[in-house]
């Protein structure tokens, strides 16, 4: 096998470590369908009850609906600023450039039990009250490094010749940014907002300082049920959970490309 | 026509920013103030009281001190798992182990924290199948969770996604020609990773592990989750601060305090950053 | 195809042997049976376009691509499945592959140092290889602080400082810009001579193999068309494929007789078989002409009847496209002089072909 530059010694300690990954997964996947709360095999029988509490249960219905409802204000909220100073980090040269840059990174180096005090002390000093728009801004905080990172790292590969091309055939700056630069940032668009989503329906250490009696959040209110109930309701929405990063994870790959992804570091 | 000024590209941003330094400036000055005893409320005069109750307690000590080591052993281990996964990714010739392997990362990366937690609670509980298989084979049964081995095992997982992507894309930029130059010039595969593939990756490692340690040292739900109560991490202490008193001023000098150690890596590595692409990156590529 | 013995093989021992190679990717085929032999301190160039399968030949060569059938062997030894390393062929890559993070000493001497070679001893061979290369001066510096020509040098010092029995060199001068591509061949051959090192170079530049190599095998599909000296290559192409990558700049339809050769209705007599011609094989043929084997007289003198279309002044030549009764193009290059006269377009003249090859019909 000379042709392979790696042995099988490799191919096999990589196995392992991909089965540490998907086990799981594997798990949460069976027991959200197993009778029990005991995870047991082989199984009894198989069963859509989970599902059934979990959709039936108010309060986590609730959070559901303030889940959603947040991550569609915040995704594309988020895009819409990281889009633009995204373009100025890459494209424009400006006095304190790498110090922007670095300050819109910033906020991914401090842990997210810090930034909820801090929010959960900011918020009570200014008198903002609704449990919605603090959790709401808290996520464009957190979420805007990793779109920022996705678009730079996407507009950083696109080839400037194709812009000047569209400006010579006599599109203005405008319609050259809409026909030209726009449908280039398609990937790096999907890729940020992938991680914008998935970040802001999952986050639980920033946003467990904002949640109040009114809006609770579906990673807080699983928490909840995890400390109280011992039945694998909270494994039938993990299930709902992989089942939809495998949806996205195949919206991915058919639009952006998984090599695409991989090139931003 | 003139292009659109930078300000109108960035203000949205500065906006954001702004309001975020704002609350933790506002934070640090909370933290130099003092709880009114049996309220929310806090009150000066301004002093450093916090911090010395913080260093003195034991408690803090100590959970400091289990933080940083339990992020280290992550962090090691996700170099012992990690290394090798991302180096078989970058290299092997099967478009389709190559999707795969990444097809799991992102699947597990994008299914999110609480999904995990819970799944490991599943797998390591009393009645989950690692011990169920141990009481099939008559084994004594191990106790994993409410304990450190669960509280690192699935932090490992949740920062190996983001260590192997990282590193990836770092072994992906070192050019394969270079090892079977390697080979070619009488190195063994061995020899030719440990000599080219293995010191050009340095850089790429640091900035991976460092990722690693970041989101370990970080780390919330997973030890409450899976520690049960038992295994306080930093993170968790500010958390309890805040449940059980509500003391807002030494809430935020543990977080300030926290803050500082969870930035110290990214300083430590801008320092040495000039030396490591010197000594590693070769001088220009 | 059949295999092929090295004429100077006669005299010199064979180095490399290849025979009956095949490999394919997937579901393609990408080497379909390759035969070759090279002779101890031969330079032999697999020349063909990019996706032909030279570069997958020299990489099976290297041990970069396990072949699925047939066998290499280097000085006798079989080392068709043998691990790279163990080989002692040392390649030159394209992309040169020096490693930035040694100095020029240390990439020339990695392949000592792995050898376990004394400090003493490598300290001689790093210094005799870059002083053979004339980058002495640059010893400390890393890869990335060198020109192209100079990182181009300590690529192939670091491959023959390891005294290989084999140097691979896989478009070796090609990130090279013209002016200094043909001074490193030359370069290259003086140095592969002195040394007397069996090489074997992969290039798609038909005037690098000619400049390079003792024998050429124009690779085409996976298979060699054609295993010549360069002279005859360039003079008698055996097939279509081979003249047109060697620049012929006529291929015409023709019908070949004995002692007579018709192209678009002229017949031309011919005192000996022109080269390719095979007895027996007379009948519709396609020829190759080289544009400055052909000359132009007036109508008359016997040659093919046709008109001037076009010309073009070439500085020290003239190229005239003359169009032939049937609508056939002939390319004729012609030396021109301030006093000679050149002919108008529109011009009646008469072709006169020289070197005619016969060229084999398609497969």
């Amino acid at each position: 096998m000379s042709s392979r530059p790696y042995s099988p010694l490799l191919t096999f300690a990589a196995a392992l470590v991909l089965m540490f990954l998907v086990v799981p997964t594997l798990v949460i996947l069976y027991s959200s369908v197993s009778p029990s709360a005991r995870v047991q095999f082989p199984p009894e029988a198989v069963t859509l009850k989970w599902f059934g509490n979990f959709f039936e249960n108010s309060q986590f219905r609730d959070a559901l609906v303030n889940s959603l409802l947040v991550t569609a204000l915040v995704t594309p909220l988020t895009l819409a600023i990281a889009v633009p100073c995204s373009l100025a980090i890459v494209r424009r040269r400006f006095p304190g450039r790498g110090l922007l840059s670095a300050l819109a990174l910033s906020p991914l180096a401090v842990p997210g039990v810090v930034i909820g005090v801090a929010f959960l002390n900011f918020f009570a000093w200014t008198g903002i009250d609704s449990g919605f728009w603090k959790i709401a801004f808290a996520l464009v905080v957190i979420t805007l490094p990793f779109a920022i990172r996705a678009l730079v790292a996407t507009l950083e590969g696109l080839d400037l010749a194709l812009e000047e091309a569209a400006r010579n055939l006599g599109a203005s700056r405008f319609q050259t940014f809409l026909t030209v630069t726009l449908p280039q940032l398609r990937s790096g668009m999907l890729a940020g907002g992938i991680f914008v989503f998935v970040e802001a329906i999952d986050n639980f250490s920033t946003v467990v300082f904002l949640t109040d009696m009114r809006t609770n959040v579906l990673s807080v209110q699983a928490y909840s049920y995890i400390r109280d109930f011992n039945d694998p309701t909270v494994s039938a929405m993990a299930a709902i959970l992989i089942l939809q990063s495998v949806v996205l994870v195949f919206l991915l790959q058919r639009f952006a490309g998984f090599e695409k992804v991989i090139g931003g570091k | 026509m003139k292009p659109v000024p930078v300000l109108w590209l960035i203000w949205p941003l500065l906006a954001v920013l702004g309001l975020f330094f704002a609350a933790l400036l506002r934070f640090a000055d909370t933290s130099l103030l003092q709880q009114i005893p049996g309220t929310a409320m806090f009150e000066g005069p301004r002093s450093l009281g916090n911090y010395a109750d913080t260093f003195a307690s034991p408690l803090a000590r100590k959970a400091l001190w289990d933080t940083l080591v339990m992020s280290l052993q992550i962090t090691g281990a996700a170099i012992v798992l990690g290394y090798p996964l991302a180096y078989l990714m970058a290299r092997s010739p099967s478009k389709f182990l190559r999707n795969a392997i990444f097809f799991v990362l992102i699947v597990t990366f994008l299914s999110g924290g609480i999904t995990r937690a819970y799944a490991w609670m599943l797998v390591l509980g009393n009645n989950g199948p690692v011990n169920g298989l141990l009481r099939e084979f008559g084994l004594p049964t191990v106790r994993m969770v409410n304990n450190r081995t669960g509280v690192v095992l699935s932090i490992v997982h949740f920062v190996l996604p983001f260590f192997v992507l990282t590193l990836l894309g770092a072994i992906r930029n070192i050019p394969a020609s270079l090892e079977e130059a390697a080979r070619s010039h009488g190195a063994s595969r061995w020899a030719a990773f440990r000599d080219v593939t293995l010191p050009l990756s340095v850089p790429g490692l640091v900035s991976a592990s460092l990722l690693a340690f970041t989101l370990a040292i970080s780390s919330f739900l997973f030890p409450l989750l899976l520690g049960g109560g038992r295994v306080q991490m930093f993170a968790n202490l500010i958390y309890d601060k805040i449940q059980s008193s509500f003391d807002m001023p030494a809430a935020s000098a543990m977080a300030m305090i926290f803050l500082v150690f969870a930035l110290l890596p990214i300083l430590a590595l801008n320092l040495i950053r000039g030396s490591l692409s010197r000594r590693f990156g070769g001088t220009r590529r | 195809m059949q295999h092929v013995p090295d004429i100077a093989a006669q005299e010199r021992a064979t180095a490399l042997r290849i025979s009956g190679l095949k490999k394919s990717f997937g579901s393609t085929l990408a080497v379909k049976g390759v035969s070759l032999d090279l002779a101890e301190g031969g330079i032999l160039a697999l020349l063909g376009p990019s996706g032909c399968g030279k570069t997958t030949i020299l990489r099976m060569i290297a041990g970069f691509a396990e072949p699925d059938s047939g066998t290499i062997a280097l000085n006798g030894r079989d080392i068709t499945r043998l691990a790279p390393e163990k080989r002692n062929a040392a390649m030159v890559f394209q992309s040169y592959a020096l490693f930035p993070h040694m100095t020029v000493a240390e990439n020339v001497g990695y392949g000592l140092k792995i050898r376990r070679v004394s400090r003493s001893e490598r300290e001689t061979r790093i210094w005799d290889a870059l002083k053979l290369v004339r980058l002495d001066q640059f010893a400390r510096r890393y890869p990335s602080e060198l020109s192209g020509g100079q990182q181009q040098r300590t690529a192939l010092a670091r491959a023959i400082a390891t005294r290989p029995d084999l140097l691979l060199l896989d478009e070796p001068f090609g990130a090279l810009d013209q002016n200094l591509r043909e001074a490193m061949q030359i370069e290259l051959r003086k140095l592969q001579e002195s040394l007397g090192l069996a090489t074997v170079i992969v290039t798609h530049d038909q005037q690098e193999a000619m400049i390079l190599a003792d024998r050429i095998a124009v690779v085409n599909d996976g298979r060699i068309e054609q295993l010549s000296p360069p002279a005859e290559l360039y003079d008698h192409p055996r097939t279509r494929f081979v003249a047109e990558f060697m620049g012929v700049e006529n291929i015409l339809d023709a019908v070949l007789a004995p002692g007579s050769l018709t192209v678009a209705g002229s017949t031309i007599a011919l005192d000996r078989p022109p080269a390719g011609a095979r007895p027996g094989r007379d009948g519709p043929c396609q020829i190759a002409l080289r544009a400055e084997a052909v000359t132009l007289g007036d109508p008359g003198i016997g040659g093919i009847g046709g008109t001037i279309g076009y010309r073009t002044n070439l500085g020290g030549r003239v190229l005239y496209e003359v169009s032939l009764s049937d609508g056939q193009m002939v390319k004729v290059s012609e030396a021109r002089a301030p006093d000679l006269p050149t002919r108008p377009v529109g011009q009646k003249v008469s072709v006169v072909p020289g070197g005619i090859t016969v060229l084999e019909p398609a497969a």
